[in-house]
């Protein structure tokens, strides 16, 4: 009995660990300011949360929505044919392949930043969202290349020679076979590609100059300029998308593995 | 023995041939592998592959289905390069040891498969499908997922799916294997059925010679990478051709002798030649099946051998005997034992005590001399 008790308390603690937190936010999101050291946010009202849409955390969501489905997409595209054909590949150049796919994963995201932004400055991609959405790829591409690895390390290449056999093209062997049974790790990549670049600082900090106003970014800023009802109203945006986003998702996963009648 | 193509005989032969195969070689990886195989295969014609594990049977179906980089010699259907024409290769359709079916496809999206990618109408393509399920008895599960089909109905949806790729050319490549003797028996039959009906030549591969003889009209016998053999089975099983075929075959005695003025000798003990032309001087590989030889009492000029076992057989019984190697002297068996064994058909009711010597009368019409040298490649 006691230790079902125990159990319960350490349930409850990591779950007030969790939420608090996200309740603060709330809180401070909510009311007009929390200063020291008042023990509750000042004058309750509708906070920052309704001009959000009006305001630059609108425009940094929508532009940070936008830049991590591109990078989501992309990465999980790259990742795909990377890892398939690191799946396919034997001895050192499997070997190299993997290590080079588990580079940008490995090396902190400055490192990549700085390094990218004097090329990216050479080209006129410094400061653009198109130049913040090519350094996302780079780290995220790290990702779902290493989860596609895994994925045809068990992947039955005999379905695809079957197909082949039966006189599809490789065209056809792609649209009718291997997509539609790659729709759950490609949809996965897309999110895990998504993630990464949705929480993504330094890179963009350093890619994007400061122009490329993305939601992390913005609330650092509010945080700087001590706005912190606004920077709380934007940390809580920051959560929401990716929830929503995996909720969708893991739905439309399941909707699509119904075999095809 | 029943073979297909109508009436029990053999099926209508054009003489255009649709497969011609020749000086094929297929390498293993980076060591040899088969090489200069020919063969050729007329429309409609089911023809049987046979030879022990690692022959490259396999690789022969797969060179002929997709010819990879490394296959040498000429393949040709209809006169139409394999290796170059990707639509003379439609023509053609593998059906494996796996049933590889799409699981994200049920199992009447699974046959219509080969008909979407030739863009077959609808319709048609449908009735198609419907006939298919029906011939391989899936229609009642034409709406059921793979994964929830038994290994045999799996089986029998690939093979609905092959067929619905309407070849000219269909190899099996041991498709049945693993499944229960009855269904495998059944399902070969359905393909045999099938394939007759649609005018679609088979190659199966198989170990099992039986199997073979029943369901194709040439058998061809591959060994050490060669296409040693290729005649209609029961020529076959009056005359392997050499003793790893008769092994093959499942004939369970071979003696190794020496041939002295046309007659084979076992520890001198002369033996029968069996049937044909005098056999030259040398060493030679004396083989016969189960009914090849009679044991007999002992002493009476035969070779005398032990019973060792009686192994009851649905059509009788079979005496494992065995015989000592005399040390002076004789052949080195294959096997480098040092014994000879074999095994002769007797009476069920009656069979001879385990254990009793008794003399190994050989059947000059049931027995096979080769020379040794025949064994080489």
């Amino acid at each position: 009995m006691g230790g079902r008790m125990g159990r319960r308390v350490i349930l409850f603690g990591l779950a007030m660990w969790a939420v608090l937190p996200l309740a603060l936010l709330v809180v401070v999101a909510l009311s007009g300011g929390w200063r020291f050291p008042t023990l509750l946010g000042a004058s309750p009202g509708p906070g920052q949360l309704a001009e959000v849409a009006s305001g630059p955390l609108g425009s940094a969501l929508f532009t940070s929505g936008l830049i991590a489905l591109a990078t989501g997409v992309t990465s999980a595209a790259i990742g795909l044919v990377a890892g398939r054909a690191l799946a396919r590949a034997s001895g050192w150049v499997r070997a190299l392949g993997s290590m080079s796919a588990f580079l940008p994963v490995a090396t902190p995201p400055l490192l990549i930043g700085i390094g990218l932004q004097f090329s990216f400055l050479s080209v006129g991609l410094a400061g653009t969202s198109g130049g913040v959405w090519l350094a996302h790829v780079v780290p995220a591409t790290g990702y779902t290349t290493l989860y596609f690895l895994g994925v045809f390390a068990s992947w039955d290449f005999g379905v695809e020679r079957a197909a082949r056999r039966l006189g599809a093209s490789r065209v056809a062997t792609l649209r009718r076979v291997v997509l539609p049974l790659l729709r759950r790790p490609l949809t996965e990549a897309a999110l895990l590609g998504f993630l990464v670049s949705w929480a993504q600082v330094p890179l963009t900090l350093l890619v994007g100059r400061g122009r490329v106003r993305s939601l992390t970014v913005e609330v650092l800023s509010l945080l700087e300029a001590g706005q912190d009802p606004a920077a709380a109203a934007g940390a809580l945006l920051l959560i929401v998308p990716p929830i929503l986003l995996i909720g969708v998702l893991t739905w439309g996963i399941r909707e699509a593995e119904v075999v095809v009648p | 023995m029943g073979h297909p193509g109508g009436g029990g005989g053999r099926p209508v032969i054009s003489p255009v041939p649709l497969l011609r195969l020749e000086a094929v070689a297929v390498p293993f990886g980076d060591r040899p592998g088969l090489h200069d195989v020919s063969l050729t295969l007329a429309e409609g014609e089911h023809f049987a592959l046979v030879g022990t594990s690692g022959v490259g049977k396999s690789s022969l179906l797969s060179a002929i289905a997709e010819p990879a980089e490394g296959v040498v010699g000429r393949l040709e259907l209809q006169g139409r390069d394999l290796r170059t024409d990707t639509e003379a290769r439609r023509d053609v359709v593998l059906l494996g040891q796996r049933p590889l079916l799409f699981p994200h496809l049920s199992v009447r999206r699974n046959v219509a498969f080969p008909l979407e990618v030739r863009r077959r109408p609808a319709a048609a393509a449908s009735e198609r499908v419907e006939e298919l399920l029906d011939l391989v008895r899936m229609l009642d599960l034409a709406d059921r997922a793979p994964d929830t089909l038994s290994g045999g109905q799996a089986h029998r949806v690939a093979l609905a799916r092959a067929l619905a790729a309407a070849p000219r050319l269909l190899l099996l490549d041991e498709p049945f294997t693993g499944l229960d003797p009855e269904l495998r028996s059944a399902l070969q039959a359905t393909v045999v059925r099938a394939a007759t009906e649609t005018g679609t030549a088979t190659i199966t591969v198989t170990h099992d010679v039986a199997e073979a003889a029943r369901i194709a009209a040439r058998i061809g016998v591959l060994e050490r990478g060669r296409l040693v053999r290729v005649a209609a089975p029961e020529e076959l099983f009056l005359d392997p051709g050499s003793a790893t075929v008769a092994d093959l075959l499942g004939w369970p005695n071979r003696l190794d002798v020496t041939v002295v003025d046309g007659t084979p000798r076992f520890e001198d003990i002369p033996l029968p030649a069996g049937p044909g032309p005098r056999r030259p001087d040398g060493p030679a590989h004396l083989v016969f099946p189960r009914d090849g030889g009679t044991l007999v009492e002992a002493g009476s000029g035969h070779l005398d051998v032990r019973v060792e076992a009686v192994d009851p057989r649905p059509d009788g019984a079979d005496v494992r005997w065995s015989r000592l190697r005399d040390p002076s002297g004789g052949p080195e068996s294959s096997s480098g034992g040092v014994h000879l064994e074999g095994a002769v058909g007797v009476d069920p009711v009656r069979p001879p005590a385990i254990g009793r010597v008794m003399g190994l009368r050989l059947h000059p019409d049931r027995i096979r001399l080769y020379p040794t040298r025949s064994e080489q490649p």
